[in-house]
C-alpha cells in the first residue's frame, strides 16, 4: 500500500489544495492601525494603548483554475462532479499555486513608551505547489507514459505562540520590531527537491519502465493517528522588521518574517522510492493461489522499491520579506510602494504594489493595485480598518474583483479580517 | 467617508462571499486508461495436461511425452483344465484252476483231500502240481479329458485280496500304470495268501500314474489304469480242494489328489475376464482430428499352465460416443488377429512362468486408427483357446498349484501427433462480474512466447447459466513452433494478440456465471506428426489497456 499512499497523497495535494503564492500586500497596508498586520511586519506602533485581539483571518489564494472548472454542476444530477479533463484543459505546461490561511487565534498588544510588546498565538497553514500539466494528465487520462519532473510540494500547518517588540530610535525615527515565535507543527508534506517519477509503456506488452528520482514525500501528521491540539513537532522562529523614517514625507519599511525551523518527530511517515534509471515492472506471476490484485501491489511495491519510514526530520519556514516605501502627500493621505517576495522551490514568488491610503484618527482605508511576476495580471485591492467604540473590524483584500465573485468562480483572491478590541 | 459608512463596506465586504455553489453534493468522477501489465503464467505441457485433469501423462528421460493405460486380464475360471480323478473301485477274480474237469479226470468229486499221487499207476493225479493263473483289469478311468498322466499329492489305492482257498495261493499284482516316483518303478507286489482276506494300502503320494498303458505298452491309451493280477497255486497230496475256490482282487481308489496331470487339452476354449479400459485423455477433446505416430498396445503375458494359450484379439475395440472400430491384428502369421502364447512346456514344481511380450504397432494392427478415433474407453473383449497350433496331440499339463495367466495391457501412445483442429476445452465458473463494472472498454494483450509446436486458437465464451450471452471472443493465442527434422521444436515462436471487448460487450460479461474457453490445437500443416515434450511450454504475458470510468 506504501505506493498507493504516496499517490494518494500526492494528488491529495497536488489536486484539491492547489493554489498558488500571494502576498497579502493590502493588509500590510493597514500598518498600525490592526495589530495583526505584525504578522506580516515586525514593526508594530499602535494607535491604541491595548489591543484584543479577537479571532481573525488571513486568507490568501492564488489558483490556477477555478472551482467550477474542476467541480463542474450536472444539471441532470444537480451534483457536483470533479472533471480532470476540464482541469487538464485550464492546465499550463507548469503552474504554480499557493494557499496560505493565517488564523489568529489570540493578540494581545501593549503600547509603550516606545514602541508596543504583544503576546499572540496563530495557526498557519502554507501550502505552496509547483505542478506540470504531465502530472494533471496523469490524474485526467489514467496510466500512460508520463513524465513527472519539475513537480514540487511544501504543504506546513503549524501554531505559533510568540512575544513581539517594538522599540524606537534616533528620535523615534527608527523602530525596530522583533517577534519571538515557539513554533508547534501540526502537519506537514513535502516532496524532495527533484523529484521526478517516470513511466515508460511498451507499446507491444504494457511493460513499465520505471524511472524515478528524488522520489521522497515527507509527512508529519496526517496518518490517522489521533491527533492533539499540540504535538511534539517543535521549533523556534523570528519575525523581524524595520522602519525609518527618513524625512517628514517619506518612510521606509523592511520585514523579514519568518525565520525559523520547526524539528518533525512525531506521527512522522516518508514514503520513498529509491532511485532508479529503469526498473521493468512485468506483471506477476500468474500461477499462484492467492489474490492477484495483492500480488500486484506487492510487486508494485518491490519494483518501485517503496518503502516508508518515520524518521525525524526538520524544516525551514518560508521566509517573507516586504519592502516598502511611504509617501505622505498630507497627514491624511500616504501613497506606498510595497516590494514583497518570498522564495518558493527555489524561486523567487515577487509581488509590486502601489497603494493609497486615507488617514484618520480611528480609521483608514485605502486602494492598491499590484502585480506579481507569475500571472503579471494587474489587481485592484482594497482595505480598511475603523474603530467604533472599543470595536475595531479591518477587512483587507489584493483583488477587489474576484473578492465579490462567487466562491466557485474565484481562482485567485486574498482576505483578511477580523474584529478587535481596542481601548 | 464616516466610519460607520465604512463599516458598512468592511461587513459587505466579510459577508458578500457567496458558497452555495457548495449547497450541491461533490461526486467523484474519474475516467482514464489503466495500461498495464498484469502478469505471465508458465505453461508447459505437462502442466497443460494436469490443467485439463489427464493424469496419465508419462514423460521419459528425453521429455518425451506419452499417454499411457495399463489393464490387467487373467485367465478365468479355467477350472475345466483342473481334471478331478474321481474314486474308482475295480474287481478282478481268479477261479480255481481245478475246474469240475479236472476233478473228473481224477476221478474225485469236489471238495476232495488229496489223497494220492498216482489216479492210476504212471498217471499223476491231476489235481496234484503247480497252477499258474493271471488275469489283467484295464480300467478306463471316466475323466473330462484324455490324460496321459498324473502326479499323485494324496489319497491311496486299497487293494483287497481274498480267498477260499485252504492252501497258500502266491499271488502277484502288478499295476504298470503305478510307479514310484522315486525309483520310477512299477509297483508290483507278491504275497502269499490262504484261505483268508489280506488288505494293502498304496499311498498315492508316492506314486505317479501314467495312463497311457493298454495292457501292452504304454503310450497307446489314455485315462487307462492297468492292473495285472496273477495267482500261483501248488497242490499237494493233504490239500482239501474245491472246484469252486476263488481268489478275488478289489481296487479302491479314494481321495486321489493330483500335483500335476498330464494329457492332450486340445483347444479347450481358454476364458479371459472382460475389461473396459476408460480413456480419458480424450475427454477434453472435442472435434478435430488427431493422428498418433507411434502409438503401441505392449501385451505381456505370464503363463503358468503348461500349455500355450491363442488369445484372439479381434473383439479389443476402441468406442467413443458415436462409433467404435475393433482392432485387426495381422502379427502371427498362422493364425489372423490371434497372438499365441506360450506355456510351460515341461513341468516342476518350480518351474517359472512363460513371459511373453508382444507389441501391437502400425507395423501388424491397425491399433493407430484405434487411438484417432478419440475413444472414451477400450473394451478389452478377448477370448483363447489352449494349444493354437493343434499338434496331434498335444503334451499339455495342468498344475494343481500354478501362477495361472494373466496379461498385461500396456497402452503407450507417444506425443508425436498430428492435430487437426483438436479443440480442448475448459469451463470456469466466473463470478467476478462486479470486478468489470467500472470497466468502460478493455483490451486483453496477450504476448505468447510458445516452444510447443502446435498453434493453438482461444475461443472464450460467456454463459449465464448455460446461456450464451453472444460476447464470444475468438483469436490467435500462440502459433507453433518450428520443429526439426525429428519434428521436436526447436525453439520460441512469438505472437501478439489484442482482445477488445467494448462496453457492450462488458456490460453483458457482468452477468456472466460461467466461461467456457475451448482451445483449437493444430500442428504445422505443412509438417508431418510432431513430437510433444513435457519441457515445451507456452510463456503467456498478460497485459491490459483498459478505460476505467469511476
Amino acid at each position: 500500500m506504501k505506493i498507493y499512499t504516496f499517490t494518494l497523497i500526492t494528488l491529495l495535494f497536488f489536486i484539491v489544495n492547489s493554489t498558488k503564492s500571494q502576498n497579502t500586500l493590502s493588509f500590510y497596508s493597514l500598518g498600525d492601525y490592526v495589530a495583526q498586520t505584525q504578522n506580516v511586519s515586525a514593526v508594530y506602533l499602535p494607535k491604541n494603548n491595548f489591543t484584543f485581539g479577537l479571532p481573525g483571518i488571513e486568507f490568501n489564494v492564488n489558483n490556477p483554475f477555478k472551482l467550477n472548472e474542476f467541480l463542474v454542476k450536472n444539471n441532470a444530477t444537480n451534483k457536483l462532479e470533479t472533471n480532470f479533463d476540464n482541469l487538464l484543459l485550464n492546465t499550463k505546461e507548469l503552474n504554480q499555486s499557493t494557499i496560505h490561511i493565517n488564523a489568529s487565534i489570540f493578540m494581545l498588544a501593549f503600547k509603550t513608551k516606545k514602541g508596543s510588546i504583544s503576546l499572540f498565538a496563530n495557526s498557519k497553514l502554507e501550502n505552496n505547489v509547483q505542478y506540470t500539466d504531465q502530472f494533471i494528465k496523469v490524474a485526467a487520462n489514467g496510466i500512460n507514459d508520463f513524465d513527472l519532473k519539475n513537480n514540487q510540494l511544501n504543504t506546513i500547518g503549524y501554531h505559533e505562540i510568540g512575544l513581539g517588540i517594538t522599540q524606537q530610535f534616533l528620535k523615534d525615527r527608527l523602530a525596530i520590531g522583533l517577534r519571538l515565535k515557539y513554533l508547534n507543527g501540526i502537519t506537514h508534506a513535502s516532496l524532495k527537491n527533484n523529484a521526478s517519477l517516470g513511466l515508460e509503456i511498451d507499446d507491444t506488452n504494457q511493460n513499465w519502465n520505471i524511472t524515478a528520482t528524488n522520489a521522497s514525500l515527507r509527512t508529519s501528521g496526517i496518518s490517522n493517528e489521533e491527533k492533539s491540539y499540540f504535538t511534539g513537532n517543535s521549533g523556534f522562529g523570528i519575525d523581524i522588521g524595520a522602519t525609518y523614517q527618513v524625512s517628514e514625507k517619506w518612510a521606509v519599511e523592511l520585514n523579514i518574517n519568518d525565520i525559523g525551523t520547526i524539528n518533525w518527530s512525531e506521527n512522522n511517515t516518508n514514503y520513498n522510492i529509491k532511485d532508479t534509471a529503469g526498473t521493468i515492472f512485468s506483471g506477476v506471476d500468474l500461477d499462484i493461489d492467492g489474490s492477484i490484485q495483492d500480488e500486484i501491489e506487492s510487486a508494485l511495491n518491490t519494483v518501485f522499491n517503496a518503502t516508508e519510514t518515520i524518521e525525524n526530520f526538520s524544516t525551514k519556514l518560508t521566509t517573507k520579506t516586504y519592502f516598502s516605501a511611504k509617501y505622505y502627500a498630507t497627514k491624511k493621505n500616504v501613497f506606498s510602494a510595497v516590494f514583497a517576495n518570498s522564495p518558493v522551490f527555489g524561486k523567487s514568488m515577487t509581488n509590486y504594489a502601489l497603494g493609497y491610503n486615507r488617514l484618520h484618527k480611528k480609521a483608514t482605508y485605502g486602494l492598491l493595485t499590484s502585480i506579481d511576476n507569475q500571472d503579471k495580471k494587474i489587481k485592484l485591492g482594497g482595505n480598511a480598518a475603523v474603530n467604533l467604540g472599543v470595536f475595531e473590524m479591518y477587512v483587507a483584500t489584493d483583488n477587489f474583483f474576484n473578492t465579490f465573485k462567487k466562491v466557485e468562480e474565484i481562482s485567485q483572491s486574498s482576505i483578511s479580517t477580523g474584529i478587535n478590541l481596542t481601548f | 467617508m464616516t466610519a460607520r459608512k465604512l463599516l458598512l463596506v468592511c461587513t459587505i465586504l466579510v459577508t458578500s462571499c457567496d458558497i452555495s455553489y457548495f449547497d450541491d453534493e461533490i461526486e467523484m468522477k474519474w475516467s482514464g486508461d489503466l495500461n498495464m501489465p498484469i502478469g505471465q503464467i508458465n505453461y508447459t505441457l505437462t502442466d497443460l495436461f494436469q490443467e485439463l485433469d489427464i493424469n496419465d501423462i508419462s514423460e521419459d528421460a528425453e521429455g518425451n511425452l506419452s499417454f499411457n493405460y495399463t489393464e490387467l486380464i487373467s485367465g478365468s475360471e479355467n477350472t475345466n483344465y483342473n481334471v478331478v480323478i474321481e474314486d474308482n473301485s475295480t474287481f478282478i477274480e481268479i477261479e480255481s484252476p481245478l475246474t469240475p474237469a479236472v476233478f473228473s479226470a481224477a476221478g474225485v468229486s469236489s471238495p476232495h483231500t488229496i489223497v494220492v499221487s498216482e489216479i492210476a499207476p504212471g498217471i499223476p493225479n491231476p489235481l496234484i502240481g503247480v497252477k499258474k493263473i493271471s488275469e489283467q483289469k484295464i480300467e478306463k478311468l471316466e475323466l473330462n479329458k484324455n490324460l496321459t498322466g498324473a502326479s499323485f499329492n494324496g489319497g491311496q489305492l486299497i487293494l483287497n485280496i481274498v480267498s477260499t482257498f485252504s492252501v497258500d495261493v502266491n499271488i502277484t499284482i502288478e499295476i504298470p500304470s503305478l510307479t514310484t516316483k522315486s525309483g520310477n518303478t512299477i509297483y508290483q507286489i507278491s504275497q502269499i495268501v490262504k484261505n483268508t482276506g489280506t488288505q494293502l494300502k498304496i499311498p498315492l503320494e508316492n506314486y505317479n500314474v501314467d495312463f497311457t498303458h493298454n495292457g501292452v505298452n504304454f503310450e497307446q491309451a489314455t485315462n487307462n489304469i492297468v492292473i495285472n493280477f496273477l495267482a500261483e497255486f501248488d497242490f499237494k497230496l493233504g490239500d482239501t480242494v474245491k472246484d469252486n475256490d476263488k481268489i478275488s482282487l478289489s481296487t479302491n481308489l479314494t481321495d486321489s489328489k493330483t500335483e500335476v496331470i498330464y494329457g492332450d487339452f486340445k483347444q479347450e476354449r481358454f476364458s479371459f475376464s472382460l475389461q473396459s479400459l476408460p480413456i480419458d485423455f480424450f475427454n477434453n477433446f472435442g472435434q478435430g482430428a488427431v493422428a498418433f505416430a507411434n502409438p503401441e498396445m505392449k501385451i505381456k503375458t505370464i503363463n503358468g499352465y503348461g500349455f500355450p494359450v491363442g488369445i484372439n484379439l479381434s473383439n479389443i475395440r476402441a468406442e467413443n460416443e458415436t462409433s467404435s472400430l475393433n482392432l485387426r491384428y495381422d502379427g502371427d502369421q498362422n493364425q489372423e488377429n490371434t497372438i499365441i502364447v506360450n506355456g510351460i512346456e515341461t513341468y516342476s514344481s518350480s518351474a517359472t512362468p512363460v513371459i511373453t511380450e508382444i507389441i501391437i504397432d502400425k507395423t501388424n494392427s491397425n491399433f493407430s486408427d484405434l487411438v484417432s478415433l478419440k475413444p472414451s474407453e477400450i473394451i478389452i473383449d478377448v477370448i483363447g483357446s489352449a494349444n493354437p497350433i493343434n499338434k496331434l496331440p498335444n503334451l499339455n499339463f495342468f498344475a494343481s498349484i500354478n501362477s495361472g495367466f494373466q496379461a498385461e495391457l500396456e497402452i503407450e501412445v507417444p506425443l508425436e501427433v498430428k492435430f487437426e483442429n483438436i479443440e480442448l476445452s475448459k469451463s470456469i465458473e466466473f463470478n467476478n462480474g462486479e470486478d468489470t463494472e467500472d470497466l468502460v472498454d478493455f483490451i486483453l494483450i496477450l504476448n505468447t512466447e510458445n516452444s510447443i509446436p502446435l498453434s493453438g486458437n482461444l475461443q472464450v465464451i460467456f454463459l449465464n447459466n448455460g446461456v450464451d450471452l453472444n460476447v464470444a471472443k475468438s483469436f490467435i493465442a500462440f502459433d507453433a513452433a518450428d520443429v526439426d527434422l525429428n519434428g521436436k521444436s526447436n525453439g520460441y515462436k512469438t505472437t501478439s494478440t489484442e482482445v477488445t471487448f467494448s462496453e457492450n460487450d462488458l456490460e453483458k460479461i457482468k452477468t456472466a456465471t460461467e466461461i467456457n474457453v475451448k482451445c483449437s490445437l493444430n500442428s504445422p500443416k505443412d509438417k508431418d506428426e510432431v513430437k510433444l515434450l513435457g519441457i515445451n511450454d507456452v510463456v503467456v504475458n498478460i497485459a491490459t489497456k483498459a478505460n476505467i470510468k469511476l
